[in-house]
């Protein structure tokens, strides 16, 4: 039962992660997956003074799409909900299919755009007769673009952050981390289920990689420009905006091998930042569009982020755009330590 | 506050001795050796009755060439992979009779021409991780666009790309990636491990492809002159038509971080075709 729920647990951050971004990322290996004894395992308890609330869209835009202007969440939160969930026929056995289905769908969108999307498209439609094609290719594009506009949308997290306990809600998954007790829970809230990780009684777990990644490198200096404090959610924010180029080795998510132009633009209040630090090197955040690596400050190291958009390619057909903003920041106080306590009603996942 | 400085700096060096030795164990024209002999059966599905006759195995030699140092202790690698003609194999299934010297000559030179040209271009580059973990650099996104293509140059343009020399190379490299992954990534798991005791149990998974594998240290001994540990591992991967079973023994050499030999046996089900296969691998350094 342990080995599947981490199994069922590993399914779910590996589904979430592509679609949250980094920071869902680092927080569910925290505790989903315990570290190796004697690892070099992240340090990833939040900050011990935050208890702090506030939710977040990741965004991805394809085709030369531009990212939103700053504090724009409101709008951006009512355009996510106003969309209804797009039908699929993903393969999946079994509850646990159906349970990650939305999110296999975006992962699967994720992987698809904007590279290998038309080629796929291409491919099966070169292969079907020609009365079947414009029917079928009807269907595809109509796919594509609902598919685009799905995931251009972004999707809504909502993170909350306590005594090193976090708290990580997306559409029906509800993640509550305690590490000081070893815990995880992951709750289905439309079935009003729970399942419960025990990192003191489950099989030690290693993450490995076996891929030899070969690193993004930087193609001449970027240059930070600092740009005028603005307002996001109520809050003075200060803005940077980094020009530059990256070089790519081999391919990098979205992003083919070879010299990529990229724009940053980031906001940075002067609220600590739950997560800690990171120290990456410039070229790695500077290729978030290609494939994020943090949701952390790149500028004010420490500070919360409420606003980031990296472009990769601007201003040209294969511009993207990975971008996540943050709204409804909210200091949380003892009223609010229900939040991370399983609420009455829940069974256990079988 | 002198002493106490002197003291974190003498741990400091002494907890990263292992590393530091290990880091100058290897140099530039160091050579690795592997021999990998895998084999398959297929049996069940709708197959012509030749693709369930036994197989011979297939034998492949990896030459790991150290070529230059990181200085975080990997190094970096150069693989050419042999795949010796399998003469014996061929010439045992030629008939006999009248001039069958003669015909028997030109079916097996043509044969083995046939066999040089897929061989060639086997080779790549690969990091040779602290721990001993071989890991090839595969980039296998398309490199060019077939927007708007007719399938004829669609056609053409895949024909031309699979006779390059680049997507040969690319084609050893993810053989290479396969045969390496699982004993890379129990290698992998024992560097990170404090210590390393017979019975003792832990899962790895693997961030690239979410693999998952269950394994228990099953004890020490000697394995082609090395003191290794052995490593038994088990994992199962299910795919929408697919499922598929795998029990393997790692020979891990934890003083030299090597792996020093793998063999593994994986049963796998197309459950659309009805079609199963057993393929057993044998993975052992030779030099």
């Amino acid at each position: 039962m342990i080995a599947a729920n981490l199994k069922n647990a590993r399914a779910g951050v590996l589904s979430m992660a592509l679609a949250l971004g980094q920071q869902c990322v680092l927080c569910f290996q925290s505790s989903a997956q315990p570290p190796a004894s004697g690892a070099q395992a992240p340090d990833v308890a939040p900050h011990p003074d935050s208890a702090i609330a506030f939710d977040q869209i990741d965004r991805l835009l394809l085709y030369g799409q531009s990212p939103p202007p700053i504090d724009s969440f409101a709008a951006d939160a009512a355009t996510i909900a106003s969309l209804q969930a797009l039908k699929t026929d993903v393969p999946g056995k079994g509850s646990r299919g159906a349970r990650t289905a939305t999110n296999i769908l975006v992962s699967s969108a994720l992987n698809l755009v904007p590279i290998a999307g038309p080629l796929i498209a291409g491919a099966a439609s070169n292969a079907m007769g020609a009365a079947e094609q414009a029917a079928n290719r009807h269907a595809w594009e109509e796919h594509h673009a609902a598919v685009a506009r799905f995931i251009s949308a972004g999707t809504l997290s909502r993170f909350a952050f306590s005594n090193s306990w976090l708290r990580c809600e997306r559409g029906h998954e509800v993640t509550i981390i305690k590490p000081d007790q070893g815990l995880t829970f992951i709750l289905d809230t439309a079935k009003k289920t729970v399942q419960t990780i025990d990192v003191r009684t489950s099989p030690e777990t290693i993450e490995v990689d076996t891929t030899a990644t070969l690193p993004p490198s930087l193609a001449g200096k970027p240059v930070t420009e600092r740009l005028p404090d603005a307002t996001i959610a109520g809050l003075t924010v200060h803005g940077y905006r980094t020009i530059g180029t990256i070089e790519l080795k081999q391919s990098l998510g979205w992003c083919n091998a070879g010299p990529h132009p990229v724009i940053q633009v980031e906001y940075v209040t002067d609220l600590p930042d739950p997560q800690p630090a990171v120290d990456l090197p410039a070229a790695q955040g500077l290729a978030d569009g290609c494939s994020p690596s943090s949701a952390a400050s790149y500028q004010k190291a420490g500070l919360l982020v409420l606003y980031r958009a990296t472009t990769t390619d601007p201003d040209t057909p294969k511009s993207v755009s990975v971008m996540f903003e943050r709204g409804n920041i909210r200091r949380l106080n003892e009223g609010d330590a229900a939040f991370f306590s399983v609420p009455e009603g829940f069974s256990k996942e079988q | 506050m002198r002493q106490k400085h002197t003291l974190i700096a003498i741990v400091a060096v002494l907890s990263t001795c292992p590393l530091i030795a290990q880091m100058a164990t290897w140099k530039p024209g160091d050579t690795l050796i592997y021999e990998h002999v895998t084999q398959t059966q297929i049996s069940g599905g709708h197959l012509p009755p030749q693709a369930y006759a036994p197989q011979p195995p297939a034998t492949s030699s990896l030459r790991v060439t150290i070529t230059s140092l990181d200085p975080d202790g990997t190094a970096l690698t150069h693989v050419v992979i042999d795949r010796p003609f399998p003469e014996k194999e061929i010439a045992s299934k030629l008939g006999g009779g009248p001039l069958a010297a003669a015909r028997n000559n030109v079916i097996l030179s043509s044969s083995r021409k046939t066999w040089e040209e897929q061989n060639r271009y086997k080779e790549f580059d690969a990091r040779l991780t602290p721990e001993g973990a071989l890991l090839a650099a595969i980039d296998n996104t398309p490199q060019h666009t077939t927007e708007g293509m007719s399938p004829a140059q669609l056609r053409d343009q895949m024909v031309a790309e699979v006779q390059s020399p680049e997507y040969q190379a690319k084609l050893a490299a993810n053989e290479f990636d396969g045969t390496f992954r699982l004993p890379n990534a129990v290698a992998l798991s024992c560097g990170k491990r404090k210590s390393i005791a017979p019975g003792d149990f832990w899962r790895v998974t693997s961030k690239a492809d979410g693999a998952a594998y269950d394994v228990t240290v099953s004890g020490k001994q000697s394995y082609r002159g090395r003191d290794v540990i052995v490593l038994d591992s088990k994992s199962h991967a299910e795919h929408p038509n697919i499922s598929a079973d795998t029990e393997a023994t790692v020979y891990y050499d934890p003083q030299a971080h090597l792996i020093v030999g793998a063999h593994s046996v994986t049963n796998s089900d197309v459950q659309a075709t009805g079609m199963k296969s057993t393929t057993t691998s044998d993975l052992n350094l030779k030099q």
